[in-house]
């Protein structure tokens, strides 16, 4: 009997072991969701001073790099897709178990929302990252409609959706067939990517559309339109909860291009934060007193802002923090060192990228490269036994000089450094393939043949790891890989007349 | 409630829980509860069909074994031919009535009279013909007196309703169940039990989450699509379904065992590795064992079995496969299905004497593997063959099925990756591929060493034992069709 009993608990040991390793690779990893409330309970205690929330217009507009960078704020975006109110208010409830910040952000775009039950995907993204407790519990079933409720249930789901709503709760039924899609970030620490170690939870984009232009807004009807009962029971809940623990609610709306109905609706939402005291700013009024270019600084179909957009309307958000609230500035405190670090990396995979895209002459490119042991690069040289320009010629040789690169005059080529040593070069203008690898999971090849589609001439080219070519088409190429962030953040090319491309 | 529900997760544990806790003498009271609850839970007024079934079969033995015990044989007769006749006429009501109309327009229209419409829109109850089967089967033993008249109506109810094989079987004979039923209070907990009947649960589930929901997704395809599809995509479809109906089938009644184990009940044997079988009539002796077995004690026995006479013989066979077609289902290809098998096994019987003389003359070595793989081979062809008559909608269907792949002949599909592109992505292909090798190895177990795969793995050392379970396990919820973007299917056989 004793042994039996023994027999059983190991076994549910292991299982509970084996199940627990098998669930942490299959869960979803969603990056606009789930990644940044896994990440928020990795943040040290009460170390938040600005708790941003909200649905995608508040991870993809509000940079905690900014706000670190150019105010010194200790800030994480906890926001997901999509996100209705009655989730981030749970969210709310989530991060006030672990942190006191001094003043919250509502980024307040779902105050549309108008059906009382999310989508089975926005569910996902909003909920499954937190960990079990009754408040989930809650959330769950705040979000999820219960078979049964409404009598025109088969008007407004599918049977598939009813099936698919009662097993929302069972997290593992809905990723379980995963099998199929699993990649390195799935096994891996940080999704095999450092950049997430210091992740405060925000999302860069960098595409630009340029479809619409600015609303018009003094055309646009003022008469408020009631937000939706249950949207709006939760955000006066948000704001009931911010009065009780002492905690400033201001509530922003990011710029987008917003339709005059939900404008309405915003109207609305403002009389409700007015009722409380708190602060209501519609950011789509102030597009000119922010710099916003509608031509520039739009991600998406018009929905969210790219990096220079987000970048302004973040700073402005920190102004208008810094004018009302008395916010610490942490910069250069070591406790706050992750914050450090973050802007570190937005720095280097982002805008400048560090300094390197404003550097225009290659041997200075090179030199920037050498100053620092961050980076490991390939020069590659086509078509010098061609004409070009001196000014390239003097770039050729100031490179040449400083990697210590010894040869009879300028030739085509390729050579690898990493930590500012040669671990690789070829010179000879014949077939070959030479696999380089920039860290554990980004290989490039090194190749000399065809590059493109059409082309005749042979030249020394860099196979991505998609099977992308790059590096073939100009004389001089430099392809950088950031090692602090593990990525490849640049590429230095120029023409016969030695000006970047 | 589905075995591969969140439902039976929730509600097999709870009824394990409750029938190991409460007083031995509460046993049954627990699992017939249980029992009506499971069915319940698909139709809750299809309770009273089973309770009806229950009940006038449990009064129709009281009522036979009196007459029996005065002698009173023409009325003992009268009384068992009642109960038949009117449990099968419910059988026929729900299952059969539609398909018997349908067939009466069909001449009725040809001779110009006005068409019949059937008086009664039902939903076919699940499991109809299996309990319907069970009770029966108990009655007839008591006429037979197989089997001493069942007084107490809990435990006659609880033999007729045990959830475990209530809906697809295995179909339970009152000498086997009956008999533990009254003796449940008797039964010991044991680990063996429960740890074994835990695993044969788990192998039921790998059959069909794992296999049989995933081939269906091959088996669908060629059967959905013939008319555009050549030979090898047939063959391959073919294949699949006997693969498909083989493992749904069959890991209901693995699981239904092995729950039964977990309580300490030992329900007889439904499959044992049909596939192998060296000829048709080897076939139904492992195929569905507990319907086979019925009808040849019920059926053909009582029709005179093989004592009256070669023709009478064949009739005989005829019949009862017949019967076992009709069983199946109310359509012409289930008819078809159960006459082309009868027909086999007469052919069989006609040309044994002269096969027999061939191989005298030619010399073949019946004892060498390779006649024996030519026997296991060529049954499971026929087999095969006949499934499709019992997968497509219509016979016509099924002959067009047929025809395709003897004249649409596409044998370069072998080579050129064609069996990637039959609903199943190639990792999906693969992963299939492997769990009928699995598949293949523990029904290896079972026809050479004669070994369940519970009773194999006892033979083994504890860490293999649990490297084999924690597999299982996890292939089943890893790899299991379940959730979201799986239409978990209902086992094939509920429809019968």
């Amino acid at each position: 009997m004793k042994k039996n009993i023994i027999k059983v608990v190991c076994f549910i040991c292991l299982l509970a072991i084996f199940f627990g390793s098998v669930n942490s690779v299959f869960k979803f990893k969603y990056s606009d969701g789930i990644k940044q409330i896994t990440q928020f309970y990795k943040e040290e205690e009460n170390s938040i001073d600005v708790l941003l929330l909200g649905s995608s217009h508040a991870f993809l507009n509000i940079y905690p790099e900014i706000l670190w960078r150019d105010f010194g704020y200790s800030s994480f975006n906890l926001s997901a897709s999509l996100q209705p109110m009655w989730s981030t208010y749970h969210y709310l409830v989530e991060a006030l178990k672990t942190q006191t910040p001094e003043v919250i952000v509502l980024e307040g775009y779902r105050l549309v929302q108008q059906s009382d039950y999310a989508s089975r995907g926005t569910i996902i993204k909003s909920l499954y990252g937190m960990k079990w407790s009754k408040n989930k519990l809650e959330a769950l079933k705040c979000s999820t409609y219960r078979k049964g409720t409404l009598d025109n249930e088969d008007e407004l789901f599918t049977p598939a959706e009813l099936k698919e709503m009662e097993e929302i709760p069972f997290e593992f039924i809905n990723y379980h067939a995963r099998y199929s899609e699993l990649g390195a970030a799935d096994f891996l620490p940080n999704y095999g990517n450092p950049e997430y170690e210091y992740y405060k939870g925000g999302i860069v984009g960098t595409s630009v559309y340029t479809e619409y232009e600015k609303p018009n807004l003094e055309e646009y009807n003022r008469e408020p339109i009631e937000l939706s009962a249950k949207t709006e029971e939760y955000y006066r809940k948000i704001l009931d909860l911010g009065v009780e623990k002492g905690i400033p609610v201001v509530t922003v709306i990011a710029p987008y291009y917003m339709i005059n109905r939900e404008y309405r609706m915003f109207l609305s939402a403002e009389k409700i934060a007015e009722e409380y005291g708190q602060m209501f700013v519609n950011y789509n009024e102030l597009y000119d007193s922010i710099g916003l270019d509608f031509s520039t600084d739009i991600l998406d179909g018009g929905s969210h802002l790219n990096i220079h957009g987000a970048e302004k309307f973040t700073k402005s958000l920190g102004e208008l923090l810094q004018d009302n609230f008395d916010l610490s500035d942490h910069r250069g405190d070591a406790e706050y060192q992750s914050w450090e670090n973050g802007a570190e990396i937005y720095k280097r995979l982002y805008g400048d990228k560090n300094g390197l895209t404003s550097i225009g002459n290659g041997g200075e490119y090179v030199d920037r490269l050498l100053s620092e042991d961050q980076y490991s690069f390939a020069v590659v040289l086509n078509g010098t036994d061609g004409e070009y320009s001196e000014e390239l010629r003097v770039q050729i040789e100031s490179i040449f000089k400083s990697l210590g690169i010894e040869q009879d005059g300028i030739c085509d080529g390729v050579w690898f450094f990493e930590d500012g040593e040669l671990e690789y070069s070829n010179t000879v203008s014949e077939a070959f393939q030479k696999p380089c690898r920039f860290d554990r999971y980004n290989d490039v090849r090194f190749e000399y043949g065809i590059a493109s589609e059409d082309g005749e001439v042979e030249d020394f080219f860099i196979r991505k790891d998609n099977g992308e070519i790059v590096a073939y088409d100009e004389i001089l190429t430099i392809y950088t890989y950031d090692n602090y962030v593990c990525t490849h953040v640049d590429t230095y090319q120029s023409g016969a007349d030695g000006v970047r491309k | 409630m589905l075995f591969n529900s969140i439902h039976f997760l929730v509600f097999f544990p709870i009824v394990l829980l409750l029938y190991f806790i409460v007083p031995k003498k509460c046993r049954s009271i627990i699992l017939l509860i249980a029992s009506y609850y499971f069915y319940m839970s698909w139709n809750p007024t299809y309770a009273l069909l089973i309770l009806f079934s229950t009940a006038s079969t449990f009064l129709g033995g009281i009522l036979l074994t009196k007459a029996l015990e005065k002698q009173q044989n023409k009325k003992a007769k009268v009384i068992l031919g009642s109960v038949i006749a009117i449990n099968l006429a419910i059988l026929f009501t729900f299952k059969y009535l539609d398909f018997a109309i349908s067939n009466l327009n069909a001449v009725l229209s040809v001779l110009h009279i006005q068409i019949v419409s059937n008086p009664f829109d039902f939903l076919l109850p699940v499991g109809i013909s299996f309990y319907t089967f069970q009770a029966l089967g108990y009655i007839i033993d008591v006429y037979r007196k197989d089997i001493e008249t069942e007084k107490n109506f809990l435990q006659y109810a609880l033999f007729v309703s045990f959830f475990p094989q209530l809906v697809a079987g295995p179909i339970e004979r009152s000498g086997n169940l009956l008999r533990q039923i009254r003796n449940v209070d008797k039964i010991k907990v044991s680990y063996k039990n429960i740890t074994n009947g835990l695993v044969v649960m788990l192998w039921g589930f790998f059959m069909k989450m794992v296999i049989a929901d995933r081939i269906a997704v091959l088996a669908n395809y060629a059967f959905d699509n013939y008319w555009r599809l050549d030979s090898f995509a047939l063959i391959v479809g073919a294949v699949a379904f006997a693969i498909q109906i083989y493992c749904d089938f069959a890991s209901y009644s693995t699981i239904a065992i092995g729950a039964a184990k977990v309580m300490g009940f030992e329900l007889m044997e439904n499959f044992n590795t049909p596939y192998c079988a060296t000829s048709i009539k080897d076939f139904w002796n492992r195929w569905h064992i507990s319907l086979s077995t019925f009808f040849k004690d019920y059926l053909y026995f009582p029709l005179g079995g093989n004592r009256k006479g070669k023709m009478r013989t064949y009739l005989n066979l005829f019949i009862v496969f017949i019967v076992s077609g009709i069983w199946h289902g109310a359509n012409w290809t289930f008819i078809f299905w159960g006459a082309l098998h009868g027909v086999y096994q007469i052919v069989g019987r006609i040309t044994l004497p002269v096969k027999e003389k061939l191989y005298d003359k030619a010399g073949v070595d019946r004892t060498a593997f390779s006649f024996k793989f030519f026997k296991i081979v060529s049954t499971f062809i026929l087999v095969d063959f006949a499934w499709i008559f019992f997968r497509a909608t219509t016979i016509s269907e099924a002959f067009g099925y047929i025809s395709r792949i003897f004249t649409q002949i596409d044998i370069w599909s072998l080579f050129n990756g064609s069996i990637y592109e039959l609903g199943l992505v190639r990792q999906e292909m693969n992963l299939l591929i492997l769990a009928v090798v699995v598949l293949y190895l523990v029904d290896m177990l079972r026809y050479r060493k004669g070994l369940r795969i519970d009773q194999a793995l006892e033979k083994e050392n504890i860490f293999f034992r649990w490297l084999v379970v924690f597999a299982m396990l996890f292939a089943v919820i890893i790899f299991g069709a379940y959730g979201v973007g799986f239409d978990a299917q209902d086992f094939i056989y509920f429809q019968f």
